[in-house]
């Protein structure tokens, strides 16, 4: 049964959901502008095998709004990091999707001790030309307006990151996506200039590198997996939604993962 | 930023979410919103009231955050799951305010637990004729379900600039976000709505009362039905249309304060 709350941290409060089960617990790190309903499935998945906790990133689902533009994507690491120290948990793995890895490589690098795995579906080694090419595609916010317009423009913008694959997802997805438009511009903001690149290389633990054919992010895939050639990685289906279009897939690779490192 | 904090309390159906604003050991003035609103609908109020009272506003199950019932067989059924949330909180005293919907769950509240409920404010009082609960279970029923267009969205937004959300833009996101959100329970609540005699309910509760409303407010023509069913109710006329906690909270935290300080000395000393 996931049961929600709040981890209360010096900015203000962070939303999660948890799963109660046996073994260190998973952090679940959302892409933008998700939040983290997008782990649901993935923990109806792998209910009984593993605690699974899915905050919402600052700025999106129930989570404080900054107050403003965060200075890097550090600042989301550190705000998440406190929000694990608010639970009480001391060590942790992370599963993560798009922003969730950008995050990720960030909380690892800055508490590698505390970090005993990553898993992440999409990884992001752009170099700088194409987070500049990226950044004028996924940095303008769907600010509302009067006419109420920018709601069909949302809904298409989802529909072509393949959101209408089931209709209950691409609803959430906008009512997430309406929520965080000041959210999004902020992380996207951060997202394209961060190098992430340097943090990933620096991963020292067990590292699951997982990507779907047709999400915007797969022709990375290939370029992370030679960055990584230690790696386990699968591939999996769903477009950039994986988790709720594909949760048996994520869930079966990330199982192996963990039982093939003792995890 | 305010000094508005959420969490959740567990009750027996599920979780059920909820904001709160004030010293603990203050007086407690609970909150129920309209449909399809949440407890978000009072944080302008709660900044407002949180000086001199521990407010609490819920989301009613089936809305915002909480948990979502398969059926909601009647207003008093969310009376009942509401006052269980209250109890988890350990709340014993407390003062009613509730914003339409949320006055027909305050008025059943009042009717199931009077030795509790000190006083009952309603903004926006629900007095319909038999023959106006047969035509407003037509208009306020479901006004959109999604579907693969997409067009239900701009169904939606259209629906909350009708019903005056349209005053400013974040209030009308911040609403299109809760009714996103509670498209399944829309119904239900509507359809238990217009199921109770809200009209018997206010004639017979018997805990001090204050009706408010403002002249914009779709249930404007109920509210002087309201008065002189409860010609002893204190009464108090706001701006805002159908949204006066979002679009007048400094009036409403008044009027709400004023009534509040003619309770009972019991209410306003309790800690």
């Amino acid at each position: 049964m996931i049961q929600k709350g709040y981890a209360n941290i010096a900015a203000g409060q962070i939303h999660y959901r948890r799963q109660h089960g046996p073994g260190l617990p998973v952090i679940c790190l959302h892409q933008t502008a998700s939040s983290g309903a997008m782990w649901v499935k993935v923990m109806g998945k792998m209910a009984g095998e593993r605690a699974l906790i899915a905050f919402d990133t600052p700025g999106f689902g129930g989570s404080f709004d900054p107050p403003q533009l965060p200075p890097s994507i550090g600042t989301y690491a550190e705000w998440l990091l406190e929000a694990i120290d608010a639970l009480g948990i001391g060590q942790f793995q992370i599963l993560c999707h798009h922003t969730g890895a950008c995050i990720a490589v960030e909380m690892t690098s800055r508490q590698p001790e505390r970090v005993t795995s990553v898993a992440m579906i999409g990884p992001v080694p752009l170099t700088e030309g194409e987070r500049n090419e990226y950044k004028k595609h996924y940095s303008t916010p769907f600010s509302p307006t009067a006419s109420g317009d920018y709601l069909s423009t949302t809904w298409d913008y989802l529909r072509g990151l393949g959101a209408h694959g089931d209709l209950a997802l691409h609803h959430r997805e906008l009512l997430d996506t309406a929520r965080a438009f000041m959210g999004r511009y902020m992380a996207y903001t951060n997202v394209w200039r961060q190098d992430f690149t340097t943090p990933f290389m620096a991963i020292r633990v067990p590292l699951l590198l997982m990507c779907a054919a047709d999400d915007v992010l797969w022709p990375f895939f290939g370029r992370s997996k030679e960055l990584r050639p230690d790696a386990d990685s699968a591939v999996l289906k769903g477009a950039n939604f994986e988790p709720d279009l594909d949760p048996e897939g994520v869930a079966t690779a990330y199982r192996s993962f963990l039982r093939k490192h003792g995890l | 930023m305010n000094n508005v904090t959420r969490g959740y309390v567990s009750t027996p159906g599920g979780q059920v979410h909820y904001r709160s604003a004030g010293p603990a050991n203050a007086p407690v003035i609970t909150f129920f919103h309209q449909t399809a609103s949440s407890s978000r609908m009072f944080e302008l109020m709660m900044s407002e009231l949180s000086p001199s009272f521990r407010c609490l506003a819920f989301d009613t199950p089936g809305f915002g955050q909480s948990w979502q019932p398969a059926e909601v067989p009647s207003v008093a059924w969310l009376g009942n799951r509401l006052v269980e949330a209250i109890d988890a909180l350990g709340i014993d005293c407390f003062v009613v305010c509730g914003h339409h919907t949320g006055g027909c769950i305050g008025l059943e509240i009042a009717l199931a637990i009077p030795q509790r409920v000190l006083g009952l404010s309603i903004i926006g009082p629900v007095t319909p004729s038999f023959e106006e609960r047969e035509k407003f279970s037509r208009v306020f029923l479901q006004p959109f379900v999604p579907e693969s267009s997409g067009e239900y969205l701009q169904t939606a937004w259209e629906y909350l600039r009708s019903i005056g959300a349209g005053d400013t833009v974040d209030l009308h996101t911040a609403e299109l976000i809760d009714h996103l959100i509670a498209w399944r329970s829309t119904p239900l609540a509507f359809g238990a709505v217009w199921r109770q005699d809200a009209s018997a309910a206010l004639a017979k509760v018997s805990i001090p009362l204050q009706l408010m409303c403002s002249r914009d407010d779709v249930l404007w023509p109920m509210y002087a039905r309201a008065c002189k069913l409860r010609p002893d109710a204190a009464t108090a006329i706001v701006a805002g249309g159908d949204f006066q906690p979002d679009r007048d909270p400094i009036n409403v935290a008044r009027a709400l304060t004023e009534f509040v300080n003619t309770l009972p000395e019991r209410f306003r000393t309790i800690g």
